[in-house]
């Protein structure tokens, strides 16, 4: 999976392109390594092209919204499509994530 | 037939071989006796020649003798007139014109006063006048000479060897001398005749026996008096011919006339000619002899002709004769060769049939199985090279197949069927799908010379997930048999193959029901006639097939055979008269399994295990997700660190659900048994263990799990609609 990485006016701009399955998400844990740095920053990651993911994916966001949490940033995820939306919604995901 | 003509022709031979050994026999036999006759015909004609000449010759020899005889009483009358001696002489000479000369000549001193030698010799000369003289003198010895002492030492008549006369006319002469007797009846004289021997030529050379017939007059001395050569005559002597031609035959035949013999010999030549010899004495004192030589060529020659002319005339009738019976063997064997060439013609056409056979692909009656598809197939040919054709081939993941029938039957049908199949062949390799590979197909045949043949065809394109996408040219439609129902698949018709050339061919597609046989056959199935010409007919195919039961293991080849039998049941004894063709494709998704390593990187090859047994987009995606979940659970927990295993993930689908079972020999680990996350806690409190089982168990509709001989057994299945 490809993970896009942008600052602008502030805001960090994320964008996946890709599946989540258990590989990639060990993969993108060092392309998140910006965004777990990441202080008094709000995180919007954009979603749109994301068509997959495992529940290893799902760890890496929780770690990722761990981290934010502990470094004063917000984690806003957006354009999910519907499958992830599911697959968030079945783990109660989506209560815990700012979904957009 | 090989048989008969052989013995024609060694009959045949063996008949003129008779034939002419007869032939041989009979005609030596007839030459032979032929020969003898006529040998026999010359020996009569010689010896009544020689009889002949003999009488001749020895009446001219007595003229002579009794000219002599008669006037030695003159003579002796008047021994005491000597003078008178010289009248009787010049009688003898004028009485007889074969006398040349004559003389009477005394012993020496016998008339003291005439002196030693007394010779009273008349002779005729040339103009014929009669000299007459006195020969007697020192000069002219006459008592050396022959004529005179040995009639007188032997006291009686004599013949000399025959001589030339000494004065030039080189005349044969020969005399014949009687002795003179006194009243004492002593020798006193001889009385001679000098004949010529002029008219021998005349009496001895004229033959009526041939031509070239000649006779040999020999003296008592051998020498030749009459000879064709006038050289040799008195110079040489039968016996040195002899001698110089080196023939012993001649030699002895001299030897015998010189002694006096009769008798007949055959001689040779020098250039190795044949002759017949007849020789025979004179028959007076002269100790003469005749021979009568004749050519045998001369004789036999008009007989020697003939039997050639015979010999010729028959070997030419046996060779007609062998010219006939050997045409006739040729005209059999040439029957032969033409029956042995349509025999040979067949036979090609057999071996043409049994490689056109051996171009299907193979193995014709047993069941292929490409996974997941399993493919039965036979094409029972009519007698006659036919026109039938079936292939199939794997590319790209997708069984291609066709099936179909050439108008017509033989040689073009079995060429044009071939053409298609290789067209086909190498059409399939680029062609994306059956439309547009029928209408390549069509193109090219249609380009071809193919002699206004057409042919029907379907193809097809199968897919591992059941999806068919066809085309079809004027083929009878396939039966879709699943389930204990059995269904014909729809098709647009089309018109078939090498009709128009630039003909769009329209493709369709549809979904085939797992665990169902295609059946395609060709109408030779569903036209085939008892001996009544009844048809078997698409009904009776039909209610056939319905009988097939799949599920309970029903074999393709099976099917197969049951078609045949039930086809081949209602034929009975009628011909087969057109090819057919069956074949089934089953696909079975039943028993698909995956087997991969315990590391991550095998979930690609799950991932793409899952798309091939899948075709459902939204069934793909549900289930997904938690087969990664199980999968990864196995690969991470099931085996000790660092240990490398296997893990099965077996495929199992019915109408209903579809089954996942994710096997592994490792540690027995139950993810059922695994607490399950409370979903209901926040981020903080919770944790990232547990997920994926419970994602497996919420996205699946059952999941199940067994330990069994050190197998762990996860199954999840999910229901489908």
């Amino acid at each position: 999976m490809k993970t896009t990485i942008n600052e602008e006016a502030g805001k960090i701009k994320v964008a996946l392109n890709g599946e989540l399955d258990t590989v990639a998400s060990r993969e993108a844990e060092k392309d998140f390594d910006p965004l777990m740095n990441a202080h008094d920053k709000e995180i919007d990651i954009d979603c749109s092209q994301l068509n997959y993911i495992s529940s290893s994916g799902l760890r890496l966001f929780l770690s990722l919204l761990k981290k934010c949490k502990a470094n004063n940033s917000t984690l806003n995820l957006l354009n999910m499509n519907d499958n992830i939306k599911k697959v968030f919604s079945m783990t109660g995901f989506s209560s815990l994530f700012n979904i957009g | 037939m090989k048989r008969q003509s052989i013995n024609l022709g060694a009959d045949g031979l063996i008949f003129i071989v008779i034939a002419a050994a007869l032939l041989v026999v009979i005609s030596s036999l007839q030459y032979d006796y032929m020969r003898d006759k006529i040998i026999n015909d010359l020996e009569t004609q010689a010896q009544n020649e020689l009889s002949a000449k003999n009488m001749a010759i020895v009446n001219n020899l007595s003229r002579v003798e009794s000219a002599i005889n008669n006037h030695i009483w003159d003579v002796e009358r008047q021994l005491s007139h000597p003078d008178s001696m010289f009248s009787v002489t010049r009688r003898i000479v004028e009485q007889n014109p074969d006398i040349k000369g004559s003389s009477v000549s005394f012993m020496p001193d016998y008339y003291p006063s005439k002196g030693r030698w007394f010779e009273c010799y008349s002779v005729r000369d040339s103009t014929g006048n009669i000299e007459m003289m006195q020969l007697g003198s020192e000069k002219h010895d006459y008592t050396q000479s022959e004529f005179f002492y040995i009639p007188i030492s032997g006291d009686s008549t004599y013949w000399t060897n025959p001589y030339f006369d000494s004065d030039g006319a080189k005349m044969l002469l020969t005399t014949f001398s009687q002795p003179i007797h006194d009243r004492n009846g002593d020798p006193v004289g001889v009385l001679i005749a000098d004949m010529s021997l002029e008219w021998l030529d005349s009496v001895v050379n004229r033959s009526y026996i041939s031509p070239s017939t000649y006779n040999i007059l020999v003296s008592r001395t051998g020498r030749l008096i009459s000879y064709p050569r006038r050289d040799y005559i008195m110079n040489r002597t039968i016996l040195d011919i002899a001698k110089e031609t080196g023939d012993t035959l001649l030699q002895g035949v001299g030897k015998s006339m010189v002694s006096g013999e009769s008798g007949q010999a055959v001689i040779r030549s020098v250039d190795g000619k044949k002759f017949y010899v007849f020789y025979a004495p004179i028959g007076n004192e002269s100790g003469w002899s005749l021979a009568t030589i004749t050519s045998e060529e001369e004789i036999l020659g008009d007989f020697y002709d003939l039997r050639r002319l015979i010999i010729g005339l028959s070997l030419l009738g046996l060779a007609i004769l062998a010219f006939l019976i050997i045409r006739s063997v040729y005209n059999t064997s040439r029957l032969q060769r033409v029956t042995v060439k349509q025999q040979t013609i067949s036979r090609e056409l057999e071996i043409a049939r049994e490689i056109q056979m051996g171009m299907l692909p193979s193995p014709i009656h047993l069941p292929m199985a490409i996974e997941p598809f399993e493919i039965a197939a036979t094409l029972s040919p009519a007698k006659e090279v036919g026109g039938d054709l079936y292939d199939y081939l794997f590319r790209d993941g997708e069984l291609i197949f066709c099936i179909g029938d050439v108008s017509g039957k033989g040689v073009p049908a079995a060429l044009l069927m071939s053409v298609i199949r290789s067209l086909f062949r190498s059409l399939a390799e680029s062609c994306d799908s059956p439309s547009s590979l029928m209408t390549s197909l069509n193109r090219s045949v249609c380009t071809l010379e193919h002699a206004d043949m057409f042919s029907t065809l379907f193809i097809g394109f199968m897919r591992e997930d059941g999806i068919l996408r066809y085309c079809n040219a004027g083929h009878n439609n396939p039966l879709i048999i699943s389930d204990k129902k059995v269904a014909m698949l729809s098709m647009c018709p089309n018109i078939p193959v090498g009709v128009l050339e630039d003909f769009q061919y329209k493709g369709e597609e549809s979904q085939l029901p797992s665990d169902s046989v295609l059946f395609l056959y060709t109408d030779g199935i569903t036209e085939a006639m008892d001996m009544r010409k009844n048809e078997y007919g698409e009904n009776r195919l039909l209610d056939l097939v319905s009988t097939f039961e799949r599920r309970s293991g029903v074999g393709l080849s099976e099917m197969v055979k049951l078609t045949l039998n039930d086809v081949s049941r209602f034929v009975g004894n009628a011909e087969q008269s057109d090819d057919m063709t069956l074949m089934l494709i089953s696909l079975d998704r039943k028993q698909s399994c995956l087997t991969i390593q315990n590391d991550l990187g095998s979930i690609e090859l799950l991932n793409e295990f899952l798309k091939q047994m899948i075709p459902d987009k939204e069934l793909l995606e549900a289930i997904r997700l938690p087969l990664e979940e199980a999968i990864v659970n196995v690969i991470e927990y099931a085996y000790a660190e660092g240990t490398k295993g296997s893990i099965t993930v077996e495929c199992k689908e019915s109408d209903k659900e579809i089954s996942f079972i994710i096997s592994d020999r490792g540690m027995a680990f139950n993810p059922l048994e695994a607490v399950l996350p409370d979903v209901t806690l926040d981020a903080d409190e919770r944790s990232v263990g547990g997920l994926g089982i419970f994602l497996v168990r919420q996205m699946m509709d059952k999941v199940e799990y067994i330990r069994k001989d050190g197998e762990n057994r996860l199954t999840l299945t999910k229901r489908i609609k």
